[in-house]
């Protein structure tokens, strides 16, 4: 069957099923909720991209025999 | 001493694709809930994010969680360790149309006190996969929701204009004497 794209609610006291287009406040929450995410999603990745920067500044630091800054310092597991 | 129980609410196969799946006027007569699903998108990608909140609070600040996660061979952040306070809703992902035929993702939220008048906790487990070594995702989440009302519906939505499709299933169920 094709896609409707209409909401299913299920009244869980009466079991009835009723098949509805979307308010125009449901569709602005779904894509406050997507952005929302994309941004966290963004955030946690340029956080994790930086630790690992920092980690190789460290490695290569260490290898080498030079200090290491305080930032690079606390990605090292003592 | 009474047996615990556990009892099918409600249960959901979509019949044809939805952007949102409702479970309204939930009893209060039970302890806790368990929800079960097995959903997929109809998204042009492997998998797709969905999300769900309580009531009518879709409102990220109210909600709160924890999670491990691992995904995808290659990644910089496998087996990702997420102990920040996301301004976001509950959310995970299901499998999309580049997934292999017929795959559906794995998800289950029990949610323990759930006509509390304190805020409520939930913990959910959850899978979306590919069949192959290299598009996959899993993880177990720990979430708050500050909101002090009972818990008597769940909405469960997906990102943008897309569906989950035809087939998706959803199960409530109610647990008495946990």
């Amino acid at each position: 069957m094709a896609d409707t794209s209409q909401a299913v609610d299920i009244n869980c006291t009466t079991n009835e099923v009723t098949y509805r287009d979307l308010t125009a406040e449901e569709i602005a929450t779904q894509q406050a909720l997507a952005a929302q995410y994309e941004a966290d999603r963004q955030a946690r990745e340029a956080e994790a991209a930086k630790v690992a920067e920092l980690k190789a500044s460290a490695k290569a630091k260490l290898v080498a025999g030079q200090p290491l800054t305080e930032e690079e310092a606390a990605t090292v597991v003592l | 001493m009474t047996n615990p129980t556990m009892t099918l609410i409600s249960a959901q196969t979509l019949v044809s694709g939805s952007p949102t799946v409702t479970f309204s006027s939930i009893p209060s007569t039970y302890s806790d809930l368990r929800i079960l699903i097995s959903g997929r998108s109809n998204a042009s990608q492997d998998r797709t994010q969905i999300y769900w909140y309580f009531n009518t609070d879709s409102s990220g600040s109210n909600y709160s969680y924890r999670r491990f996660i691992g995904y995808d061979n290659g990644s910089t952040t496998q087996d990702y360790l997420n102990n920040s306070t996301p301004s976001a809703v509950g959310s995970t992902g299901v499998p999309g149309a580049t997934a292999g035929t017929a795959i559906f993702s794995n998800i289950e939220i029990y949610i323990p006190n759930y006509t509390s008048t304190t805020a409520k906790s939930y913990s959910m487990d959850w899978i979306s996969e590919n069949n192959n070594f290299t598009s996959w995702v899993l993880g177990m989440n720990a979430g708050l929701w500050s909101g002090t009302s009972a818990i008597n519906q769940i909405v469960f939505t997906i990102d943008g204009t897309k569906n989950f499709v035809a087939g998706s299933n959803f199960y409530l169920y109610g647990i008495k004497n946990s």
